[in-house]
């Protein structure tokens, strides 16, 4: 006993497949229900009633916390690094042509002449915006991490979603992932014909999409065939007619929603309402919708800090 | 000895997330030779033959065809050179006509189109399928989609063609149909095949030359008939020979030569062993 | 002796198709008997199979003559597909097209679901199925990406077996699967064969497993039955299956040449099947 050991600390940390990837499958948010888990979605999507720009950095600022406490490896988040760039690209884009209607035009702080006139006006109106599509879409990204098809399946027979439409569900996801993996097989095989898709240009490959669509939707028409075989071989009945055909709910038998669940969910749904109410309050709505369009507003608060 | 027209030098593979499949291979592969490589599931089979015509490139070492490494030739050129049939034709056709999925490759190639009418229908004749030139791929029998598929590299006139499992899931007739397909292309054409299969007859009545892989390494590489009585190699490599070398090995103190490949060797070595013995005296077993 | 399975001239052709794939085919098949089923593809062996779990005729249209009897008196054609589950689990030869759910559990457990059994039951029954498959717990909740074909295999037959069914049929289970994955499957099919005396139907293309295991094997050819014997007696008629389409084990083959020449004329019934009765047969006809 006492030996110290090189290995690292006991933390082996299971890992289970969630709609995103590889997440570890134990963390605070387990003790949620999944209907629960799923309702973090409402929370992240608040900030489009709000537009003061520090109130949504807040919850920006939660859900990254929420990716730390949740564990959740950095390396799926890069992925989406690319994705992230052109949203942000156009979001800054689009308000840098057009007035935005949180702020009454003219315009008066220039930030730079370039053929066009760049207002900071435009610009902490896109940064606004911004704040807000971050936030939503990285709930939305977040919740996809601590959750599985179970868990759908689960949050669907709570909300008491019929069997029939959730199976179709369940597995329309199970096939999405295998989509994706014949795609890649058939984009392999038709590079062994000369067909590179990988290194042509974005227009190119458009032109040879069928190349890759025509096989797919081909072998998908057959699996799917074989997948209904299978399922009626194992004594499935498509019906409407729940009455005559009692079906057992195994899978997520032992789910339960509990008090803190229905606590949160309430929670949740009223934070929404509360907010959009709170917009036309007075003394707390003008804070809801207030944005610091004079950049002297900054100026002030440097020099305050310091 | 001439030069090898695929040379593989100590190549290393890991894939991106981490697992090596290849330690070290080094394998030369001369034109005009029928070669099988054998192997269990996850022994780097697939994966090494893959670097022949570029779709994967080694982490380590180099890959040679036609004596330039493939790191240097974009993937188009060298589906000219090297030919890839994969087991399921269905992944490749999407052509409204046999004749547009053969001369698919050909029109990427920006090749003339009289010299593509030519090729294209050269191409079906190899493969017995000049009459279904019209047809739409799709309603034709899988055998035939098969063929469809091995018209349209062949179209491309590869030197060499790579063959994955071209008999997994077949039934005997068709099986054979194809493995003298491709013997048939090495004998008159001179085209170089490799094939990977599972099942060892394949090897031993198709393959000169038979290379046994295990955990991304070669353990056994020459003449199929000597490759095959190396039984604690191929245990270690989980492959076990076909029964006409295992009958050989086992008759070999009745003066029966071990290295036998095929029924028809086995059934004409017999017959010499029983005249010389008996003369012309029938025999039975008792 | 009641018989498990009874084909009775039966006759099917698909919708929109001139010809019949299935030809008055008639067979009996005894509790506890592994029936081997061989020929070329399109010879009607798929069909044959989709006949004894009621997807034909529920779920492809054609035309039926004859009758296909499960225990001595359940009807494939008044059955529903999902009644003739309970009795006839069916393995296909795909093993990512079978995999209908998003994990093994789930899979496993969808046939007991549909039946509506309680949820005690399908618990027992599940850790049973595990266990015969000889699948490990941790397998539950892994997705169908994370296995390989003879573990998807394995779990197509759990998903058949947990209804408890006194017919297997599979057909080609191993076609897709590398050899590793066709040694775990055929253990496991060994294991349902010695411990629960399951009766069999194995549609396959390597002469291998039907020589180990079957009672009898069945020679298909354009939808008719042409040979039923025992697999030592099957096996030694290479000509017929040559023709057929069917390859015989090589030793056999070897046998064939032997007996049909004029020198050494060995006999039709001394023709070796297997490996050991091959070193025996060519020993004594060497070394004598």
């Amino acid at each position: 006993m006492g030996t110290g050991s090189l290995a690292p600390s006991s933390s082996k940390v299971e890992f289970r497949k969630t709609i995103f990837g590889y997440t570890p499958k134990e963390t605070p948010f387990s003790v949620l229900h999944p209907l629960a888990r799923i309702m973090i979605v409402i929370i992240f999507n608040i900030p489009f009633f709000i537009i003061n720009p520090f109130l949504n950095a807040c919850f920006l600022l939660t859900v990254l916390i929420f990716y730390k406490i949740a564990g959740i490896p950095k390396a799926y988040l890069l992925k989406f690094t690319p994705f992230l760039f052109i949203l942000t690209f156009f979001l800054f884009l689009s308000f840098a042509f057009f007035p935005s209607v949180w702020i009454q035009p003219p315009y008066k702080h220039v930030i730079f002449q370039f053929g066009f006139t760049y207002h900071y006006e435009n610009f902490i109106a896109s940064a606004t915006m911004w704040v807000r599509w971050m936030s939503a879409i990285f709930g939305i990204l977040f919740v996809l991490s601590i959750i599985d098809e179970r868990d759908i399946n689960i949050a669907l027979k709570t909300l008491r979603f019929p069997y029939f439409f959730r199976f179709i569900v369940a597995t329309a996801l199970r096939c999405f992932f295998t989509f994706y993996y014949d795609a890649m097989q058939i984009i392999e095989a038709q590079k062994a014909r000369g067909l590179d898709l990988d290194s042509m240009g974005m227009f190119r490959k458009a032109k040879y999409y069928a190349a890759v669509m025509v096989p797919l939707i081909m072998i998908e028409l057959k699996k799917a065939d074989e997948m209904a075989d299978a399922a009626d071989s194992r004594g499935y009945v498509t019906t409407f007619k729940s009455e005559e055909y009692k079906r057992t709910e195994y899978v997520g038998h032992d789910v339960v929603m509990k008090l803190h669940d229905k606590l949160f969910i309430v929670f949740a749904v009223t934070s929404l309402i509360a907010v959009i109410i709170a917009r036309y309050l007075p003394g707390i709505g003008p804070i809801i919708k207030w944005i610091p369009d004079d950049p002297a507003f900054w100026t002030s608060l440097i020099q305050r800090v310091f | 000895m001439s030069q090898p027209f695929i040379s593989a030098k100590d190549v290393h593979f890991k894939y991106p997330d981490g697992t090596k499949a290849l330690y070290g291979v080094d394998l030369d592969i001369y034109e005009g030779e029928i070669v099988s490589i054998v192997g269990q599931n996850g022994s780097g089979k697939t994966t090494l033959v893959k670097h022949f015509n570029g779709l994967l490139k080694p982490t380590e070492g180099d890959v040679l065809v036609g004596g330039t490494s493939v790191k240097k030739q974009p993937l188009g050129q060298l589906a000219r050179t090297v030919g890839y049939v994969y087991q399921n034709p269905s992944l490749q056709l999407f052509c409204r006509s046999v004749r547009d999925e053969v001369s698919f490759g050909l029109k990427l190639l920006k090749v003339p189109g009289n010299e593509i009418k030519s090729t294209v229908e050269e191409s079906l004749k190899t493969v017995g399928l000049l009459d279904k030139i019209d047809e739409y791929p799709f309603f034709l029998t899988m055998g035939e989609k098969q063929r469809v598929a091995i018209a349209a590299i062949l179209a491309l006139k590869p030197k060499v063609l790579i063959v994955d499992e071209p008999t997994t899931g077949q039934d005997y007739k068709m099986a054979y149909q194809f493995m003298k397909l491709f013997e048939k292309l090495n004998k008159e054409e001179g085209k170089t095949v490799i094939f990977i299969t599972h099942e060892m007859r394949f090897s031993t009545e198709f393959a000169k030359r038979t290379v046994v892989m295990s955990n991304g390494k070669i353990l056994l590489d020459g003449p199929s008939g000597k490759v095959f009585t190396q039984v604690d190699k191929l245990k270690e490599a989980f492959v076990a020979p076909p029964q006409i070398s295992e009958l050989a090995m086992k008759l070999n103190e009745c003066g029966i030569r071990p290295d036998i490949l095929t029924v028809d060797e086995m059934y004409q070595e017999i017959k010499q062993a029983l005249l010389k013995k008996r003369g012309a005296i029938n025999g039975t077993c008792n | 002796m009641e018989h498990v399975i009874e084909i009775q001239n039966l006759s099917w052709k698909y919708k929109g198709s001139e010809d019949w794939v299935l030809k008055d085919i008639s067979l009996q098949v005894k509790k506890g008997e592994f029936i081997g089923i061989m020929g070329q593809n399109g010879s009607g062996k798929s069909t044959l199979c989709r006949s004894l779990n009621g997807l034909i005729p529920h779920r492809f249209n054609g035309s039926m003559k004859g009758k296909v009897l499960i225990g001595g008196k359940l009807d494939t054609f008044e059955m529903s597909i999902a009644d003739c589950a309970r009795k006839v689990g069916m393995v296909f030869q795909d093993p990512d097209a079978q995999f209908i759910r998003g994990t093994v559990e789930e899979e496993i457990v969808f046939g007991a679901e549909n039946v509506g059994l309680p949820i005690k039951e399908i618990k027992e029954r599940l850790e049973w199925t595990l266990n015969e498959v000889n699948l490990n717990r941790d397998f539950l909740n892994k997705p169908p990406s994370d296995l390989s074909g003879g573990q998807k295999q394995r779990v197509a037959i759990a998903a058949s077996l947990i209804l408890k069914p006194d017919i297997m049929v599979l057909d080609e289970p191993t076609a897709q699967v590398d050899p590793m994955g066709k040694l775990e499957v055929f253990k496991v099919i060994e294991r349902l064969r010695k411990e629960h005396d399951m009766t069999v139907i194995l549609v396959e293309h390597r002469a291998d497993e039907i020589l180990k295991f079957a009672d009898k094997v069945v020679l298909l050819d354009q939808g008719s039955i042409v040979l039923s014997e025992p697999p030592c007696q099957f096996f030694k008629k290479v000509d017929v299956l040559l023709d057929k389409c069917v390859y015989p084990p090589q030793v056999a083959q070897l046998g064939y040449l032997l007996a049909q020449d004029p020198e050494i004329k060995l006999p039709a019934h001394e023709i070796p099947v297997t490996v050991e009765d091959g070193i025996q047969c060519l020993t004594k006809l060497l070394c004598t």
